[in-house]
């Protein structure tokens, strides 16, 4: 069985990281709180160093490491800090972290989203009633600290069950992945090109023909395909094939300083110059006759993500979009009713309210 | 920025045998590191859960666990190439607004019940 | 009728034993018929049946009383019709219906066969003849001796079925249709002895009767089962057949066929209350007097003496058996002899007698005189029934009086002298004295004890002539002290004073000296005083049949030449086969005997044993009625019981047997159901209670998860899920 980790390494750090996060458990307002911090902060660091050495070379950039610490730290702070208010400060502080991390990841729409509607629409909500629900401080008591809030429950049992499953977990993966990894990533790439969906490649094509048009070919091509090598060519055909070439021909001829045919127009340098550089490779004769060309297409030309996650929702995933959209809906109505005040009726009603005493 | 492009570019980037690159695709050890982060918040997030008793607080680790849930999503995403993961943690964040809605307006039901955001307030079971 | 009967033959074919029922042999091909026997059955089953209705239907009168003697007498009358008929040399096997017909093979072993048929030869026409004769006349005697009894339909409900199972005892045909009656008899003695159920001691004694019995029954079951085994068959002309064959092949007999009359004789030792299992009969006169005399003397007792003759030829395949026969029956009898002649209760020395005699029919059946025990039987059943109810006249008048030490000089009392007189002749037969019929009928006994050539018989022989002398002693200590002497009397504990319901027959004599003197004895009525005639008559009359048929030793003889039991007197080597000693022939009647080496004619044997018998009966009016002034002490007799000292008390005492099985038998099962008891308690007990403590435990562990404590059930879900990942990384 291949692990992509050590197992024994794992289990330390865990271990370590367990013992930590016990002692960081707020008890009374106290409690060896940064004692724990950093102990909890020695495993964590140990399991990503590990697993930065398992990885060798296939290592994620630093930056990984640096929001992941981050993330990690504001995690444990969210769930040992004993003010409500300042929890919810520290979770807004790990959405920052995890959302660096999907920027690592390429997902940059969903940055955006996470940082938009988690940390900027329901946290705030978060701290809006946590100050509804906590009293104001008074002059006896600056720090309104509940005792409910100060010393935490069953930590024992809450870390040794934490950690269970974080360790069942990892191990799970560890050796799923290391079977994963067995295999060759060069075929999982093979696997992972057919996946993409249809719609994403007819925009791509779309956008393909746009940027060649852009750099100077005529207007009349129509991509047939994206390569999927680097570097990335489309190929595409043309109506009049002929046409085409004797630009391109006309094209060359005024590079190389060769006699030119006037009455041909020349193809524009730009355009040239993405031919495929081969001079005889840049096209060839399809079984049906037609004339397939290529050329290799400028940076940038795929869709950005927000396109691509776009597509895919609307395109493949309808439906939940517009249930997404009714449970919205749904939890705004309920949210309204739910927290009305009993209402005074007016004309012989009752009020009633809308939760009952569950004595 | 450069690692920045050479990531965004990878999202297309299709691979001959003879040119895997590293830079453009997430290898498994990649992906697990990935994967242990987002384990380990999820975990916290359990250990807030069980161990809190402010009810805000309670519900606060249960976003976290959330959170742990859609960077493993993004990650897979990432790994496989396609944008479904993504996609799914839209909806994540969806029931996540629409979960914290209903759960604030429930303690805020509750609180006016009892006074108080202690969980235990609410345990009448005699075990 | 008879063809009728006749008709109904199926079972011959329907027999696997074919094979073995054509075999040469003493008891061949029996030949079927005498269907009406079956009348004598179907009468008292009717008799039952209609007490029984009568008791439902709480009938006050003495009709269940005329329906028992009427249906009782003719069935006598059919057994005596039958007899003349049929002659007691030709057996008969009369068929009914079946009852156990199973068949598994074809091979012999592989069927039982048990019906409902009568096997009527001389034997057990001797015994119906007594059965139901005696049963006529003793329930003539209960219907005035119960009256006023308030179960009188119940007692004669089961007085009918008592004659009904005795007489599917004597007359089955094979050995289940036997026990049936074997065990009916032992129910019906229960049902009889313990008739005032309200009595503890009679309930006690009933219980004990039953119980020893079983004991007994016992080997009787195990040998049966083991005789079906060996013989492949139940029904005797079958099994008698087989062993015939045996004998006259001259095989070696293996030891598990050998063992069957060890295990018959013990059966018939709980059934005819010898040594050990004789407990339980003197404890059973506290069932009614009727009931004594008809069944603990005269008929169910003597079943153990019928089956061993009627198993005779399994018997003699092993001679040992017979001699253990022998020897129990002659230590019985004088073990409970002595007894007899020390206790003070008049029917528990009439009851011990019956012991000591069936000790002595015993040692006639093991000393080959199949005839001889047949004999006594008999003569003891008229001469012990009239004494019993004698005793039983005494007690109903004497308001239930038995000790013979309040009671004295009846028979000067007018209105007893009939029952005197019974008693005067039930005492001399019992005796031996010479002429009457329990003197002949001893004296075949004890001359075929001397001639027998087995073991150790000439001790049983003198131990036998002791016996009779003893015998003699106690049985007119008994008349002298009870019906001799100054007239003294007092009531006994069922006299309530200030009831006069006797003054009718109330008799003024002057010579009332007891302190009750308002009391007076009731004296026997015309129902008793006809019985107790009949009865003397018989008994005196009983010593006719020895003289007829001399050829066989008698009428007695003649009746069971042809029977099964014959085998024992015609096979002349059974003993010396097995003793290898020289070839002494065992005739009946021969012309000498020889005791302690003396060689002596036969004749001479009458004079013998009536001398025993007069030295006896001199020595009861030496000890009891010389200077006798009063019934509670006799002079003589007291000194000579202080002389004797502690010997005294120890006989009077029952030698403490009784007491010897308590703590012999009870204690240690007492202790042990002391033992099972606690291990009830705890371990089943507690099984038990464990089964309800687990519930209780399991309740205990879950509980705390349901304490309605949010984070309580979110751990468990974390719980849940760790499990589970768990198993999904085990079975990666």
């Amino acid at each position: 069985m291949t692990h992509l980790l050590s197992p024994i390494l794992l289990y330390v750090a865990l271990s370590i990281g367990a013992v930590g996060v016990f002692l960081a458990m707020p008890r009374n307002g106290g409690g060896p709180q940064i004692i724990g911090a950093l102990i909890a902060a020695a495993g964590g660091g140990l399991l990503l160093l590990g697993l930065a050495l398992a990885a060798g070379a296939d290592h994620p950039s630093l930056y990984f490491y640096i929001f992941s610490f981050i993330a990690l730290g504001a995690s444990l702070r969210v769930i040992t800090q004993p003010r409500p208010v300042y929890a919810a400060l520290y979770f807004i502080l790990t959405i920052l972290a995890t959302s660096g991390m999907f920027i690592l990841l390429a997902a940059e729409f969903l940055t955006f989203a996470l940082v938009i509607i988690y940390a900027g629409a329901i946290l705030i909500t978060y701290l809006f009633v946590i100050m509804l629900a906590t009293e104001a401080p008074t002059e006896e008591r600056l720090e309104s600290l509940r005792p409910f809030d100060a010393t935490s429950q069953a930590p024992v049992l809450a870390t040794l069950l934490g950690f269970l499953l974080l360790g069942a977990l990892t191990s799970l993966l560890n050796v799923s992945g290391g079977e994963l990894a067995a295999n060759n990533d060069a075929q999982r790439a093979r696997l992972v090109a057919a996946n993409q969906g249809e719609p994403a490649m007819a925009l791509l094509r779309e956008k393909a023909k746009t940027a060649l048009i852009d750099v100077g070919f005529p207007g009349d091509i129509s991509v047939v395909a994206v390569s999927k090598v680097k570097p990335y060519l489309a190929y595409f055909t043309t109506a009049d094939a002929a046409a085409l070439d004797a630009r391109i021909a006309a094209a060359r001829a005024t590079q190389t300083g060769a006699p030119v045919d006037q009455g041909v127009e020349s193809l524009a340098p730009a355009a040239l110059a993405t031919l495929a550089p081969s001079q005889a490779g840049y096209r060839r004769i399809l079984p049906d006759g037609r004339a397939q060309y290529q050329a290799t297409l400028p940076l940038g030309i795929g869709p950005s993500n927000i396109e691509a996650v776009g597509v895919g929702l609307l395109n493949e995933h309808p439906l939940a979009l517009e249930l997404a959209g009714v449970l919205l809906l749904m939890a705004m109505v309920s949210a309204v009713v739910l927290a009305r005040h009993p209402v005074k009726a007016g004309l012989g009603g009752r009020p009633r309210p809308l939760l009952e005493d569950a004595a | 920025m450069n690692a920045l492009a050479g990531s965004m570019s990878a999202l297309i980037a299709q691979s001959a045998p003879s040119l895997a690159s590293a830079a453009d695709m997430l290898s498994t050890i990649g992906l697990y590191h990935y994967l242990v982060v987002a384990c380990a918040m999820f975990a916290l997030g359990v250990i807030g859960f069980l161990s809190r008793r402010n009810l805000i607080i309670m519900f606060l680790c249960t976003e976290l666990m959330l959170q742990g849930a859609s960077l493993a999503l993004i990650a897979f995403s990432r790994y496989w190439f396609n944008h479904t993961g993504e996609v799914f943690v839209i909806f994540v964040l969806t029931v996540a607004a629409a979960e914290a809605a209903m759960a604030l307006a429930l303690v805020v039901l509750l609180y006016r019940k009892r006074e108080t955001l202690d969980a235990l307030a609410w345990s009448s079971m005699r075990g | 009728m008879i063809d009728v009967w006749r008709t109904t033959l199926g079972f011959t074919a329907t027999l696997a034993q074919d094979a073995v029922h054509t075999g040469a042999g003493a008891v061949g091909a029996i030949p079927h018929g005498g269907g009406f026997f079956f009348l004598a059955l179907l009468l008292p089953a009717l008799s039952v049946v209609l007490c029984g209705v009568y008791a439902a239907l709480g009938v006050k009168s003495k009709l269940p009383a005329w329906t028992t003697v009427v249906c009782l007498t003719l069935a006598f009358i059919t057994i005596l019709v039958g007899y003349i008929q049929l002659g007691p040399d030709s057996p008969r096997i009369a068929f009914g219906f079946h009852w156990f017909n199973l068949s598994w093979g074809s091979a012999p072993g592989q069927s039982l066969v048990a019906d409902f048929a009568l096997y009527i030869d001389g034997l057990s026409l001797l015994w119906m003849l007594f059965v139901t004769g005696l049963g006529a006349l003793i329930a003539l005697y209960s219907s005035e001796y119960m009256a006023g009894d308030k179960g009188y339909a119940r007692y004669f409900a089961a007085f009918s079925l008592f004659v009904f199972t005795m007489s599917c005892l004597v007359l089955g045909d094979n050995l289940l249709f036997m026990f049936l009656g074997w065990e009916g008899v032992g129910l019906c003695s229960y049902l009889l002895i313990g008739h005032n159920y309200k009595k503890p001691s009679a309930v006690a004694a009933a219980k004990k009767a039953f119980i020893v019995n079983r004991i007994g029954d016992f080997g009787l079951i195990v040998g049966l089962m083991l005789t079906f085994v060996k013989f492949g068959a139940l029904r005797y002309e079958d099994i008698f057949a087989q062993v015939d064959a045996m004998r006259a092949s001259g095989v070696d007999i293996p030891m598990s066929i050998k063992v069957i009359p060890l295990l018959f004789m013990a059966g018939a030792f709980g059934k005819s209350a010898q040594l050990p299992l004789y407990v339980w009969l003197p404890d059973a006169m506290e069932g009614p007097t009727p009931v004594s005399a008809l069944i603990h003397a005269a008929t169910m007792v003597t079943a153990g003496v019928y089956l061993i003759a009627r198993t005779m030829p399994l018997f003699t395949l092993n001679p040992d058996a017979l001699a253990t026969v022998a020897w129990v029956g002659g230590l019985t009898a004088l073990f409970s002899a002595t007894i007899g002649m020390a206790v003070f209760d008049i029917k528990r020395v009439m009851a011990y007698s019956t012991v000591s005699q069936l000790g002595y029919m015993f040692l006639g059946l093991g000393a080959l005189s199949a005839s001889g025990a047949a004999y006594h039987v008999f003569t003891h059943a008229f001469f012990k029934a009239s004494l019993f109810l004698s005793c039983g006249a005494v007690m109903h008048g004497f308001a239930g009086q038995l000790d013979l030490r309040k009671l004295s000089g009846l028979a000067k009392l007018p209105g007893w002298r009939i029952t005197a007189f019974t008693m005067l002749v039930g005492c001399l037969c019992l005796s031996g004295f010479p002429f009457t019929s329990g003197f002949f009928s001893k004296d075949m006994i004890i001359a075929e004890a001397f001639v027998t050539p087995g073991p150790g018989y000439q001790a049983l022989g003198i131990i036998a002539l002791i016996t009779a002398g003893m015998t003699a002693y106690y049985a007119f200590r008994v008349f002298f002290r009870v019906f001799l002497g100054p007239v003294e009397f007092e009531p006994g504990e069922e006299y309530t004073p200030g009831e006069h319901a006797h003054d009718d027959h109330a008799v003024d004599d002057g010579q009332d000296t007891t302190a009750h003197a308002s009391f007076h004895p009731h004296a026997p009525g015309v129902a008793i005083n006809l019985v107790l005639t009949l009865l003397a008559i018989g008994a005196l009359a009983a010593a006719a049949p020895y003289f007829m048929h001399k050829e066989h030793g008698g009428w007695v003889g003649a009746m069971t030449h042809g029977s099964t039991a014959a085998i024992a007197e015609e096979s002349q080597t059974i003993f010396t086969a097995h003793t290898g000693a020289g070839a002494v022939e065992h005739v009946a009647d021969e012309e000498t005997l020889s005791i302690l080496g003396m060689t002596v004619p036969h004749v001479a044997m009458y004079f013998i044993s009536s001398g025993f018998a007069i030295v006896g009966l001199a020595l009861a009016w030496v000890l009891h009625m010389t200077g006798r002034r009063s019934a509670a002490s006799a002079p003589v007799a007291d000194a000579l019981k202080r002389a004797l000292g502690p010997v005294g008390v120890w006989a009077e005492h029952k030698w403490y047997v009784d007491e010897l099985y308590d703590w012999l038998l009870r204690k240690p099962l007492r202790v042990l159901a002391w033992i099972f008891a606690y291990i009830d308690m705890l371990f089943v007990d507690g099984l038990v209670s464990l089964a309800g403590v687990g519930p209780r435990i399991l309740g205990w562990i879950i509980r705390p998860s349901q304490s309605g404590a949010l984070q309580g059930y979110a751990a468990g879900m974390a719980a849940g899920m760790i499990l589970f990942l768990l198993m999904l990384w085990v079975m990666l």
